[in-house]
């Protein structure tokens, strides 16, 4: 848990002192692709919760996923129709039970030592 | 701690830090935005304020151009009393305005009202086709053309008097006459003998014709008084001249 800790206060600072504008147009683009990777992120901590991590399953994931949900977006902007859509509830539902799993398992390991 | 939970760290802490500053940087950007499309509906709003006042201030200096334009008729009045130089002199300018559109006239002419098609759009026509369907400035302009060849000493289309340099044109989806706005239907009037200029609408190939094959309403009413407005804009002539003729005289 201490590396994303770490990793997430290092990201706003980063962010914070950079200062980069993303223009409109292509905020929908960015949001999805933040859902996309949150969603591999949550799965990435429930599995090495679990101890069975595994890097080239985590980063290949974590890739796939943002450009498949990007060009879903690109894919119905061209369409007409909001695909958008597919990825934010897909991605919001996988969030979720992701979330679960990762407190069940801190639950199950607090359990085991005692402290509960 | 073994090597592959510090490798799972490592690789966990630096996506997340990625993804941290994205987010971070993608709320700072979507809060910019949206005050950026707030300020710009707000400086709409200000715009619209400031045109309402814009028209206000120009009713008051319509009311003011009347007001001085009564003075001038009266010290014109009060001039054509005084000498009989000045009495032609007069007469003179006021031909002139005349001719110039800068006073209301009345007499008797005709009153064409042109609207738009009842037909109701062709689903299959393309866009040029459907176009014909509604009244265009190429149609008004063609419509003065006809009653001045017949005859029509002076038009105005929705109270717009029409005079030498005036714009007849399509801005988007309206038409500016004098660069005034206005939409259909459109009342022309002119002034001339009625049974010409009526004929002139009415003859084969005329207007009534010409506009009723596409479901264009053509309207004609003769009167014995229709009234035309005055021009209400400036007439200022920067480049044109007159040429004296040198051969003598002054050109006449």
């Amino acid at each position: 848990m201490s590396g994303v800790i770490i990793g997430v206060v290092v990201g706003v600072v980063v962010a914070a002192l950079t200062n980069i504008h993303i223009p409109s147009a292509y905020s929908l683009y960015v949001a999805i692709g933040i859902l996309a990777a949150m969603d591999s992120v949550c799965g990435g901590i429930s599995a090495s919760i679990s101890k069975n991590f595994n890097l080239k399953i985590f980063l290949t994931g974590l890739f796939f996923n943002s450009i498949v949900a990007i060009a879903l977006v690109y894919l119905g902007k061209s369409l007409g129709v909001d695909l958008s859509l597919a990825a934010v509830v897909v991605f919001g539902s996988r969030i979720i039970q992701n979330f679960a799993i990762i407190r069940r398992l801190l639950l199950n390991k607090l359990e085991k030592k005692g402290k509960i | 701690m073994s090597k592959r939970h510090i490798k799972a760290q490592l690789a966990l802490g630096i996506v997340c830090a990625i993804l941290a500053f994205v987010i971070t940087t993608q709320l700072s950007s979507v809060r910019k935005n949206v005050a950026v499309e707030s300020s710009k509906a707000q400086r709409a709003e200000e715009l619209a304020l400031e045109l309402g006042k814009e028209k206000e201030k120009n009713a008051d200096l319509y009311l003011q151009l009347y007001s001085a334009q009564n003075d001038l008729n009266q010290y014109r009045a009060q001039a054509e009393d005084s000498s009989d130089y000045a009495k032609i002199m007069s007469e003179q300018l006021k031909r002139s305005e005349v001719l110039a559109g800068l006073t209301e006239v009345e007499g008797a002419g005709i009153i064409l009202t042109l609207s738009d098609s009842t037909y109701p759009s062709i689903s299959g026509a393309t866009v040029i086709e459907n176009e014909a369907l509604i009244i265009h400035d190429s149609d008004l302009r063609l419509a003065i053309t006809e009653l001045a060849a017949a005859g029509a000493e002076a038009y105005s289309i929705n109270g717009q008097r029409i005079i030498s340099t005036t714009p007849i044109r399509c801005v988007g989806p309206v038409i500016t006459v004098n660069e005034q706005k206005m939409a259909p239907p459109y009342e022309i009037c002119a002034i001339g003998e009625p049974k010409t200029l009526e004929a002139a609408v009415n003859m084969r190939g005329g207007l009534r014709d010409l506009f009723g094959s596409v479901g264009i309403g053509v309207e004609v009413k003769t009167s014995d008084k229709v009234k035309i407005e005055r021009y209400t804009g400036t007439v200022n002539y920067k480049y044109a001249v007159p040429v004296i003729n040198e051969s003598g005289g002054d050109g006449q």
